[in-house]
């Protein structure tokens, strides 16, 4: 209510003397965008803290807000069915005593004064990353999984910061985390990698996520950590390849994650031979030995584009396989043993036909097969 | 976009709300410690409370109990 009233008298301040197009171009960024208007609003509130000291709370709650949300948002640009969640920073009211307290039932954080306000936003952001961010990919994996995504989320979100910000992150968690539990280091580490070719929200956690959302009948945690360990490895003996390796595996056949990375980058067979046959035909070899996730992956230059395009389309059709996403990225590649940057352009395309129940059958057959291999 | 709630005190309310949960004198006296680490809990080092089993807990502000917060956190617990 009283970013509201904010909102309200900072707009008629800006009536005055203010063309129109300004006005509504601040209404659409109200409406459009209230993270970074929040934002921009602690500028605001640290003025009017010389005259009132409750928009302490204000600059506190709007910076870890803005901050928070305009991350939360920007993610939701990078992954498939992911519904971005923010945070609302609730300040504990005068009634709250001990039976409201009980009722109630919440943790509360202490937020110190603004000028401690990194530390505020780092503790406040890995409370909320720890149980908001990302919970379907966090259900059935491992606590050093679990651990260690959160911690590279939250790498991912101070290195958008100043250098305080991620210096204390560093200090309080990071290098502690990374100095004291080996499978977290060598998971981050792997997840670093990954992401050197842009595929560890694309492909990873897109995995993860579409992992996440199946269902087990009586749930057996281990084989799934299992594979999820050995998901990552695939994933990062791709980002490790040079380019024109033809020996490095590229599709995952796994129990309960099965994908497939389809390299569209040959120029003379995409430019000279311009023929998509091939492509679709062994694709469709993938799907008849029940691969899940197709992702087509090539340099983003207009030609390689259309021929992606085309295959995607094609498969459409033919297959009934949906168009997932549709991404361009900047990829760190290994070309002559160096790492070099390129455009590169990603399509995930799903079978329709998803193993989503996992039923007692199937894992009396498959799962307790590959456990006691 | 959803919005999760974050309970939050300030500094400057850290007193009042200690005293109306009837803790504060305790922390001043020195007879309560954090639930991960078992350090006597300050003013100072208070980082966060959460209720469990008709108890109140108390987590100082030491990294490595903040980290196990966070754990306790991910498992499935309501309270954020």
């Amino acid at each position: 209510m009283n970013d509201m009233i904010a909102i309200a008298i900072a707009f008629k301040i800006l009536q005055f003397g203010v063309p129109w197009i300004l006005l509504i171009l601040f209404a659409y960024m109200v409406f459009c965008h209230p993270e970074k208007v929040q934002k921009w609003s602690v500028l605001f509130w640290k003025i009017v803290r010389y005259f009132w000291r409750e928009a302490e709370k204000y600059i506190i709650a709007n910076d870890i807000e803005g901050r928070v949300n305009d991350f939360s948002k920007n993610m939701s640009k990078e992954l498939v069915n992911f519904e971005p969640i923010g945070v609302q920073i609730q300040w504990v009211k005068d009634g709250e005593d001990r039976d409201h307290f009980f009722r109630d039932n919440k943790l509360i954080i202490r937020m110190r004064e603004h000028k401690n306000q990194d530390k505020n936003f780092v503790y406040a952001s890995m409370v909320f990353i720890s149980k908001y961010v990302l919970r379907k990919v966090k259900k059935y994996i491992s606590k050093s999984q679990k651990e260690s995504i959160d911690l590279y989320i939250a790498k991912r979100l101070y290195n958008r910061e100043k250098a305080r910000v991620l210096d204390e992150f560093f200090e309080d968690f990071f290098a502690l985390k990374i100095d004291a539990n080996k499978k977290i280091a060598t998971l981050i580490e792997q997840y670093h990698v990954i992401d050197k070719v842009g595929l560890f929200f694309p492909a990873l956690i897109t995995e993860l996520t579409f992992l996440g959302e199946k269902v087990y009948f009586k749930l057996k945690r281990d084989p799934i950590i299992k594979e999820v360990t050995q998901l990552i490895k695939y994933l990062e003996n791709y980002a490790n390849r040079e380019l024109g390796d033809e020996k490095t595996p590229l599709v995952f056949e796994g129990i309960y994650c099965r994908c497939g990375i389809m390299i569209i980058a040959k120029r003379f067979k995409v430019i000279q031979i311009g023929d998509i046959e091939p492509y679709v035909k062994y694709i469709k070899k993938l799907l008849e030995r029940k691969i899940e996730d197709i992702y087509l992956i090539g340099p983003d230059y207009e030609k390689n584009l259309k021929f992606i395009d085309e295959i995607s389309y094609k498969l459409q059709e033919e297959m009934g396989l949906q168009k997932y996403h549709h991404k361009k990225y900047k990829s760190r590649i290994i070309i002559h043993g160096e790492r070099k940057e390129v455009d590169t352009c990603l399509v995930l395309l799903r079978s329709r036909e998803i193993l989503r129940y996992y039923d007692e059958e199937y894992q009396n057959k498959y799962i307790e097969a590959s456990t006691e291999s | 976009m959803l919005r999760k709630t974050l309970k939050a005190v300030h500094d400057d309310d850290l007193k009042k709300l200690l005293q109306s949960l009837e803790l504060h004198e305790k922390i001043v006296n020195e007879q309560l410690r954090c639930k991960f680490c078992k350090t006597i809990i300050t003013l100072d080092n208070l980082h966060s409370i959460f209720p469990q089993s008709g108890n109140i807990q108390l987590v100082c502000s030491n990294p490595d109990c903040i980290k196990q917060l966070y754990n306790f956190l991910r498992e499935d617990t309501d309270l954020l």
